[in-house]
């Protein structure tokens, strides 16, 4: 039996049918083409498919496209502005946050809206609000060192596509 | 802060290079923006999945897959059948893509499917009918050497395939292969001086045996390729591998394709650390040729759990002798090396190294790669190695304390340097074994005595050293330059751990240009000219010479052009920030841009170059850990207080990425010491094929790494680069395991040290004396 389904997905309204078994990481993925939700586990262990669901952050791997019906979904795709990275991404860039990078699309999602929810939180509480999401290769430290600098309110905001600059100025007259 | 040790004095100021430079791939990375390898899609694709045996051991008799073949969505099924017995290597699992005759292991793959969705092809999976006469197994590697054990391989014969382990390390090692009547697949030896004269004259010997966990990469993005076979008898792969042209070899040779007809693309990849290669792109491959139509197949994390090629669980006997004043006479070692269902682990390598960073001059070294009914191994970040530091260094912290001297001292006393021979009798060059244990000497905090908690939980401090050979592969780059004065850099390696942020830091160091105006393509194999696999540590290590060399070649041909232009020779061509000029004349300049319009219009065409060649030789990296711990004696619990890394990167090319390996390589240390394992029940099934039961550490499970990089000159890197990926994961495992042994007062013996192990080995000390982790 197929289901409608009404949702939108950063900000852009979705209208399908749906079988009730595909999952929204799949919605996501295989019919909207929005791959930034990466599936690591499957089994909501390792939290790269983590989406903003009405802002509450959740596994998608875990979540029928059909629960997600009337709902806001924000991706990985859905955080940035046009012209600039939001602070989470910003930071996680400054500070060679990502390594491999597959794991950086559930982390900046889950970060944005834990720093969101809990603006002040210690090293203690932030790494414990963060530590359902796996990553293999930075060992955590660059990626909670970007998160304390969004806390402390020192992080530029990243240019999402910058202007090019010219490097040498031709020079006046005939050579 | 980076630690300078010898470096030679630059001709010009440094630029670029050895400046921490962010990702130039971030943006994509933190926008979702980068394609993984299960990102490709193509239209028409059908979605591919595996058959795996439920046996750890069966005769195949027969594969009926009819009523698969009927199913509803499926367009093809493949067997071991569809490979010609001239490309199949019975004992080389990449050239062995599905059972045989045998399943050697419970979930090795015995056919696949591809159908129009992935429900479909899984639920065509039960319709298979495979004929299986279950055999005995052994799980063991102890059991497996018993003479009466069941025989693994069916004299299938064929060579050792080492071919994954050259790319981890370019250092010779000449381990025999045995025939097939018993399960010890291969062995080693090595020996210099007289053992028993070597022990005589020690005032103190410690020894132990010390076990180390079958572990896995646990890289967080699952394998998956895409596979088109194209009417034009073009096989095209997007792969996620550490190896594109290894992946286009594979695969041409197995499907019987002409080397130039195979493309393949790597994608981005989400981690590998050796064990990502190119165990699946065979299987999508040979369903898209049956098939005439693209086929996806990504696995599952369960199948990356139980069926692709983790690290070996290793059993090493360790014996050490030292004179009074700390001088090492004598070291005894022995491997055994659990290798699964096919040969080709890391234990040569393992047993070299036990001998690799002090100097003994008796030692007598023997090492047995075992064959059982599991998984078969592949390369695990530096691969054998943390097995071998676990062992080695535990015992070498017991001599230390046995003869009341501090062990960095006593390090620093035998430690390895140039001239010095390792086991294989190879003599090294300069390595920087002495400056890592001076930069731990010199460490806050090993100089700071550690303090008692106030709960009143045992602290421990633990310290150990270790090394990696890496490989030196050969290497080539071409550089382009743009119309608008930019370059373009085209390389063929993987960017896996940000190689190509430092290709670019080479490229505009030598050219003499910011970073923005430098970018860094990787093409397919097709495109890009060869690059090596991204293992042993060595894309950064080989391709900045390379790079370099195109750099310059590049100059050359812009220099011919403006020495024309400024009527000098080119010779007297100055250059840097995207113009050249007369020496001494820096107002009267030609842009790049110029150069590269007039180039066009000149004999010379187009300004392309490429740079080729290959290190003179490895150069092995030293890598050193302290680790601060506590333990909670009631459950068994260990908190990490403090976690110092320190690694020769020899120059660091890019010190915020040099320091991120350092943390990384540190905190999959952790792991190996405390929480990582693969669990098998006697049937030969993993019991913990998940990620909630197979435990990797967790940013609530781990402080911050002190990461301290040491630079000594490596005279064969590009301005004194030294391999840098591998080494950081060597000794954290010894150095916890020894933090934790030093805070109960009691020697512990195995990796992980589990809640479980810890409270055990505790009571065992309480009731006996005699401790049994």
């Amino acid at each position: 039996m197929d289901y409608p389904l009404q949702l939108t997905v950063n900000g852009v309204g979705v209208k399908r049918i749906i079988e009730p078994q595909v999952r929204l990481l799949d919605l996501l993925r295989e019919d909207l083409g929005l791959t930034g939700a990466k599936e690591g586990c499957g089994t909501g262990d390792c939290g790269a498919c983590t989406v903003l669901i009405d802002g509450s952050p959740q596994h998608s791997c875990l979540t029928l496209a059909v629960e997600a019906e009337g709902a806001a979904v924000t991706t990985v795709e859905g955080l940035a502005s046009d012209e600039k990275l939001n602070a989470v991404q910003s930071a996680f860039v400054a500070a060679g946050a990502t390594q491999c990078g597959i794991c950086t699309p559930g982390f900046v999602v889950m970060a944005s809206a834990y720093l969101r929810d809990n603006p002040t939180p210690t090293d203690h509480e932030l790494r414990m609000g963060i530590a359902g999401n796996l990553c293999r290769c930075t060992g955590y430290e660059t990626i909670v060192t970007a998160l304390h600098s969004v806390i402390d309110g020192k992080v530029e905001l990243i240019d999402v596509a910058p202007e090019p600059q010219e490097l040498a100025p031709e020079p006046e007259g005939e050579l | 802060m980076a630690k300078v040790v010898e470096r030679p004095q630059e001709k010009t100021a440094l630029r670029i290079a050895n400046q921490p430079v962010s990702r130039v791939d971030g943006v994509e990375n933190v926008t979702g923006a980068t394609k993984f390898g299960a990102d490709f899609s193509l239209p028409g694709m059908l979605w591919g999945a595996i058959l795996r045996s439920p046996h750890a051991h069966a005769r195949i008799r027969n594969i009926d897959y009819s009523k698969a073949l009927a199913a509803p969505g499926v367009v093809t099924v493949a067997t071991a059948a569809d490979f010609d017995d001239d490309v199949v290597e019975p004992t080389s699992r990449p050239h062995n893509v599905f059972a045989g005759d045998f399943a050697l292991f419970l979930g090795e793959a015995v056919a696949a499917v591809a159908a129009v969705t992935q429900e479909d092809a899984e639920a065509a999976l039960d319709l298979i009918e495979v004929d299986y006469e279950p055999l005995p197994h052994v799980i063991d590697p102890l059991e497996s050497m018993d003479p009466g054990a069941p025989v693994i391989r069916h004299g299938d014969g064929g060579a050792i395939d080492r071919t994954e382990m050259s790319f981890h390390s370019s250092v010779a090692s000449s381990a025999e292969d045995l025939d097939e009547s018993g399960n010890v697949s291969s062995q080693v030896q090595f020996s210099r001086g007289d053992l028993e004269a070597g022990f005589a004259e020690a005032d103190v010997i410690k020894e132990g045996t010390f076990k180390a966990a079958m572990v896995h990469q646990a890289y967080l993005e699952p394998h998956a390729a895409l596979a088109h076979y194209m009417p034009s008898g073009e096989m095209r792969l997007w792969v996620t591998s550490q190896g594109q042209f290894y992946v286009r070899d594979t695969v041409a040779r197995l499907l019987k394709l002409p080397t130039h007809k195979v493309i393949v693309q790597g994608t981005a990849i989400g981690g590998g650390f050796g064990g990502k290669m190119t165990l699946l792109a065979p299987i999508p491959a040979i369903l898209s040729k049956k098939a005439r139509r693209p086929v996806k197949v990504v696995w599952s994390r369960s199948e990356e759990l139980t069926a692709a090629n983790p690290a070996p669980q290793s059993i090493i006997d360790v014996k050490i002798g030292a004179k009074q004043d700390g001088t090492l006479t004598a070291l005894q070692g022995r491997v055994i090396m659990d290798t699964g269902a096919y040969p080709g682990s890391p234990m040569s390598t393992a047993t070299m190294l036990l001998g690799s960073c002090y100097v003994f001059p008796n030692m007598e070294l023997e090492g047995m790669e075992v064959l059982t009914n599991k998984v078969s191994v592949g390369a695990y970040r530096a691969p054998g190695a943390p097995n071998s530091a676990h062992a080695v260094e535990n015992v070498m912290n017991w001599v230390a304390q046995e003869l009341g001297m501090d062990p960095v001292d006593f390090r620093l006393k035998n430690a390895i340097k140039e001239g010095d021979r390792w086991p294989n009798g190879q003599p090294l060059p300069d390595v920087g074994a002495t400056e890592v244990l001076g930069a731990i000497k010199d460490h806050p905090v090993w100089g700071t005595p550690l303090a008692q908690g106030a709960n009143g939980n045992p602290r421990g401090r633990g310290m150990a050293i270790g090394c990696w050979s890496g490989g030196a592969g050969g290497s080539a780059a071409t550089i382009k330059l743009e119309a608008d004065g930019t370059f373009r850099v085209l390389v063929g390696t993987i960017n896996l751990t940000g190689s190509t942020t430092s290709i670019a830091q080479v490229a505009a160091e030598e050219l003499r240009i910011p970073l923005e105006f430098v970018s860094v393509s990787q093409g397919d194999t097709n495109e890009a000219p060869y690059g090596p696999v991204a293992g042993g540590s060595q894309v950064t290590y080989t391709m900045s010479l390379s790079t370099a060399k195109a750099a310059h070649a590049v100059l050359g041909q812009m220099k011919a052009v403006a020495a024309q232009r400024l009527g000098v020779t080119a010779d007297d061509v100055e250059f840097g920030d995207g113009k050249m000029w007369a020496n001494g004349d820096p107002d009267r300049y030609i842009t790049y841009r110029r150069i590269s319009n007039e180039a066009m219009g000149s004999e010379n065409g187009p300004i392309i170059g490429t740079g080729h060649g290959k290190p003179e030789r490895g150069n092995p990296g030293f890598a050193g850990t302290i680790a601060d711990v506590e333990v909670d004696t009631e459950t068994g619990l260990v908190t990490i207080l403090n976690l110092v890394g320190v690694q020769d990167a020899g120059f660091a090319i890019n010190p915020l990425s040099v320091k991120g390996q350092i943390q990384g390589g540190t905190i999959q240390g952790v792991g190996y010491a405390l929480l990582e394992e693969i669990v098998y029940d006697d049937e030969g099934r993993v019991r913990n094929p998940g990620l909630l039961d197979y435990r990797l550490p967790t940013a609530a499970d781990v402080p911050n790494v002190d990461a301290v990089i040491v630079e000594k000159h490596n005279p064969y890197g590009w301005k004194g680069t030294r391999i840098v990926g591998e080494p950081s994961i060597v000794p954290p495992g010894a150095a916890i395991t020894s933090a934790i042994s030093d805070a109960l007062g009691i020697p512990l013996h195995d990796m992980p040290m589990t809640p479980e192990r810890i409270v055990m080995a505790l009571r065992a000390a309480r009731t006996n004396g005699e401790p049994t982790a």
